[in-house]
Formats: C-alpha cells, structure tokens, sequence
C-alpha cells in the first residue's frame, strides 16, 4: 500500500484526516480532472496525492499536492496567476538556500484556496466554505507542506529577465509566467491554434509582459508581450523559428524562400510590431510593440539573456 | 475528426478575418457595440436570488420556479408539463447530459428536471442519466444539455458545446487545434437532431482557470440560461463570463484561449447563431448584476 509523501496533521482546527491519500498518476489524470489534465502534464506532471479534512459543518478542506519532475515545473503552474495575497509560509531552517527580496510570492491565497510551490512540489489547498476559521487552517495546512523543504531558486530564464528595458519598458511581475506547452502559452497569450513556436516538455520558456512606465503609472498604455524560449539544441530552435514565420510571418517566410534574411527581424503587422530573434538554442518573440526600435531594443536585451545563460550553463 | 486543417492564429483576430464573437473573446471588444439584424434565436435568463444561501447552498422550491420559468418562457406554453410535451413525447428515451465532473450540474437541478418530466408524463425509466460515451447518446432519442457554466482553460469557455465531448469518443482530441470543432460532435448521427432544450446551470459560474475550481473565480450568479439553440445559449454565457471578467478586472478581460469553437458551430456546423444581435434574450425575475 502506497504512503503518503508527507506526513500532514491528522488534525487542523476542526477539520480532521479523512480516509488515506488518493494517488494519481499520468495516465489517470483524467479520470481525476477531465480536461484540467493537460495542464499538469504540461509540465512534466509526476503524480498527484490528494487528501481530503472533514468537519462536522464546516465543510471539506481538498488538499492536493501535484508532484513535479523539477522545481521549474512547480514554479511554472504558480506563475500561471499570480493574483490573491501572498503567504510567507516559510519555517526557519530549512537548510535551504535563502529568499531574496525579488524571489516573489511563493504562496497565495485568495477565496479558501492557497496555492503554493515548493520546490518540486505544488499544491492546492481549498477550503469548501471560506471563514476565518477555514483560512486559518488552509494555512496551517500550507505551512505543513511547506515545512523542511529546500526554498529552491525561480527558473534561470525568470531570474534572468530584466525589471527594465531601456528606460521605457517596465516588466509587470504579476504577467511572468513560465511554461514549456503552448497550451499554456495560448491560455495567458493567445498566438495560435496550432504550436507554432514548438514548444514541448524539453523547453523553458516564459511569456512576459512589458509595460511602458512603471506598472503603477502604465495604466493604460500598451503593453510589450515577449516569448523567450530555450530549446533542447539549436536545430530545434531554428526549426521552430521557421514553423513560426511560416505561417504566422507568411510574406516573411516567403523572402526567406527567395534569399536567407538570418535569424532575426522586425515586421509591423496589424497590432504593432512584431520581432524575432534566436540565439544558439534560444528564440525570443516580441510582440505589440509600439514601434521598430523598441522591438530591436527589446530583442537585443534578451538575445544578451540568452548568451549569458550559456555561457554560464544554466 | 474533420479532416480540416485551419490555423487560425491572433492574426485573424486582429484583422477580423475570425468574426465577431470570437475577436470580443480574445479582444476584449464590446459585443453591444456590434450592429443589430433580426433576432433569430431565443435565450432565457432566470434569476432568483433565494435561490442560493449564504453557503450556496440551493433552495429547491425556489429552483423549482425558476424551471418552470424556463420551460414556460422558452417555449411559450402557460405550464411546465405542457412545456415539457411540447418538447418531447411519452415513449421518448430522455438522456439528461450533466456536466459530472469538476464544477458539476448541481444535482437538485437534475433531480428537479426529472420529477417534473416524470410530473409531465414520462415514465421514470425513460429518463436517464446520457453523460459518457457515444453509446449514452446513441441509446437515447431526446438530449436535454444541462451543463454547467464555466470558463475552460482550453477552449475558453466549457459550457454547452464541449458538454457533449464525451459522444465523440475521443474526448482528448477535441482538447487541443481541433476544439474548434467541438460543434461537429452535435452533428455525429447518434447525437443530430435529439437534443431539444440546453438548460445551462448559472448557479454559481466559474469565470476563469475552469475547469478545475477556482473560488476566486465562481460567483453566485444564481441563474439558468436556457433555450433551444445551443449556439445562442452559449453566446449569452459567454457573455455573461466575459461581462463578469471585465467587472473583476475593472478593463477587459478576455478569454484566452478564445472560444474558437463558439462562431464555428454556427458558421462551420450550422448549429445556430454566434451573434449576440440576432438572439432574442429574456430577462426574468433577479435583475442585479445580471451581466446581460
């Protein structure tokens, strides 16, 4: 009989255990969630446990905690929403590395559920009915998870994103999501139904948003998005390039038919202007930007991210 | 599968080469700001706030005349069990399709539509329950929708179209490029033509990150949405989630992915209208926050 990876309360407040963990793996996920699976295998899912607290009228409390392959993968299904309150839900000594100030919520709760991720873990812990008792609980519940486990850093594609572009371009930490499917991407950045950008579980990328000022002045300005990608190798960057220009590029596509324009260009479209620029295995997308200099000026910045990755070999 | 291979990209949103509904889900434009033809469809709204207490938990007497106020309005008949017969007849075999899983149908809901159409007339064992695979659908000669309403992190939203995935017997398939052509499942042979009322469970919605649950994201709308075309009823969801989004954002809010599957079941499947102008929507009892 399996055990459960964590040894949680038996008790919190008045919820109690009850009955043994469930277990969910790839192949089930469905079962469990239909139509929610993908999410997870999105990013290299390895299980799920599921635990459920009873109280005599207070409801249930759902805890799931999803098993990931890497830290990234766990940090990658928090960064999907950042909104609700941050938790800091960190114990002393863990014999861990340490937080920075930048690191950004590991924790959040809103409504009775708290999200959280530690290390390669993510977990989910929902209250049926949302009271202060219930959230009190939710959190103690959170902190148990949470406890003992190393405080692993962010993805180095996010650690490497600069907090500003220029003296224009403002990043909006609340719109950094890291992901590796283009289901995910198209779920916070719409760009196609198909994959264009070939994206897979041997990626990292992030969609990420610029703004022009600082996120408390940009109101309504129009904001940057930006695709950074790393690829398995660099035929596979330069592969998934041409797929992209193909078809969402197609006149582009159709001058690199007739003579080579290299791995880097800026096109207005309908929307603004959008650019591309790879970089051994690395291939950053921008798009709506307000004009062609700020494309090449963004895709400059992150072009030296890419070579600074490789070269430090994260 | 259809065989069609159609990449539609944020491009033919822009342009506008990918109609109306679709560009006001991925966009965030106003549908109300769209032109006005002939209304073609029609779409009831039934709201009571009794409906639901502060728990969310539901008062079945009040659900109940909030059915009845459905069937009534949808098809103009002065009582449910004459509304039923005009829907379906004795010796028909009902399949109710629930949504069964993450943000389900609440079950007073189905329980309620089957005593009143055993209350209508038709025996308690013609009516089943017709969520699952294409054998489901195929046993039963009447299809009611019941889904319940939600935003889908696939398809942008997951209501009245998707709630018959399950019927194509590949349901994953449907999950990724190809759920544009969810509307094509309702003209698969065992599934065309049956089903006769879509009843949308807007109890309490879910407006974003469905289907799994998000509290943050579920309200006590305290609705049904029902009518006879699964397009337009989709259509009125979709605009309620969206007028939603907008409200908890304070700007728009679109769905992303857009629902591409919405404007194709009218346009590719000819299931019924996409456009919000040529339904014709009745507003009945609760009118705060209504959305539409």
């Amino acid at each position: 009989m399996k055990q459960a990876s964590l040894n949680l309360p038996r008790t919190v407040g008045a919820w109690t255990l009850s009955g043994g963990p469930q277990f969910v793996g790839p192949q089930d996920i469905f079962n469990y969630m239909d139509g929610a699976g993908e999410l997870y295998l999105g990013y290299r899912f390895k299980r799920l446990e599921v635990q459920r607290y009873s109280s005599g009228t207070q409801g249930e409390i759902l805890v799931e905690l999803y098993w990931m392959e890497s830290s990234d993968d766990a940090y990658g299904l928090l960064s999907g929403d950042w909104g609700g309150e941050s938790i800091d839900l960190q114990r002393p000594a863990s014999g861990s590395s340490s937080r920075t100030a930048t690191d950004g919520p590991r924790a959040l709760y809103g409504a009775g559920l708290l999200r959280l991720w530690s290390d390669n873990l993510y977990a989910r812990v929902m209250a049926e009915h949302e009271t202060d008792a219930s959230k009190a609980a939710v959190q103690a519940l959170g902190q148990a998870i949470a406890a003992g486990r190393s405080t692993a850093p962010r993805p180095a594609l996010i650690r490497a994103l600069p907090d500003r572009v220029g003296s224009r371009f403002f990043l909006r930490p609340e719109r950094v999501t890291f992901l590796r499917s283009h289901l995910v991407l198209n779920s916070v950045y719409f760009l196609s139904s198909e994959n264009l950008l070939e994206l897979g579980r041997d990626c990292e990328a992030a969609a990420i948003t610029y703004g022009q000022g600082p996120a408390k002045t940009t109101g309504k300005a129009k904001l940057v998005r930006v695709l950074l990608a790393r690829y398995a190798n660099e035929a596979a960057g330069e592969k998934a390039l041409h797929h992209f220009e193909q078809i969402y590029l197609p006149d582009r596509s159709k001058q690199r038919s007739a003579s080579p324009v290299g791995d880097n260009g800026v096109v207005a479209i309908e929307d603004g202007w959008t650019g591309f620029a790879r970089s051994g295995r690395g291939l950053a997308v921008v798009f709506e930007s307000p004009d062609e200099a700020s494309a090449r000026l963004l895709l400059g910045d992150f072009t030296r991210i890419f070579e600074k990755l490789e070269a430090s070999r994260e | 599968m259809s065989d069609d291979k159609h990449v539609i990209t944020r491009r033919d949103f822009v342009r506008g080469t990918v109609g109306a509904t679709l560009g006001a889900a991925a966009l965030g434009d106003s549908l109300a700001a769209l032109a006005a033809p002939v209304p073609t469809s029609h779409v009831v709204v039934v709201r009571e706030q009794a409906v639901l207490d502060g728990q969310h938990a539901v008062n079945t007497a009040v659900l109940k005349t909030m059915l009845r106020d459905v069937l009534t309005n949808v098809t103009g008949k002065a009582e449910a069990t004459s509304a039923w017969r005009s829907l379906v007849k004795p010796d028909d075999v009902i399949g109710l399709v629930a949504t069964d899983h993450l943000n389900r149908t609440h079950s007073e809901l189905i329980e309620l539509v089957r005593d009143s159409l055993v209350a209508s007339g038709i025996p308690q064992g013609n009516i089943r329950n017709a969520q699952g695979g294409p054998d489901k659908a195929r046993a039963c000669t009447v299809l009611i929708a019941m889904p319940a309403l939600k935003a889908h992190w696939l398809t942008g939203i997951g209501t009245v179209l998707k709630n018959y995935i399950t019927f194509s017997g590949s349901p994953s398939s449907y999950h990724d490029a190809n759920n544009a052509n969810l509307g094509e499942i309702w003209n698969m042979p065992h599934v065309k033509g049956k089903t006769k009322l879509v009843l949308v469970d807007a109890l309490r919605p879910l407006c974003d990150k469905g289907p799994q649950p998000d509290p943050r994201y579920m309200w006590d709308y305290k609705g049904l949405i029902a009518g006879k075309d699964p397009v337009a009823v989709e259509v009125v969801c979709l605009r309620v989630i969206l007028q939603k989004r907008q409200a908890l954002r304070g700007e728009p809010w679109p769905l992303s992915p857009p629902p591409l599957c919405v404007e194709m079941a009218d346009k590719k499947y000819g299931l019924g209208t996409s456009r919000m102008e040529q339904i014709q929507l009745d507003r009945i009892g609760w009118a705060a926050d209504a959305l539409v």
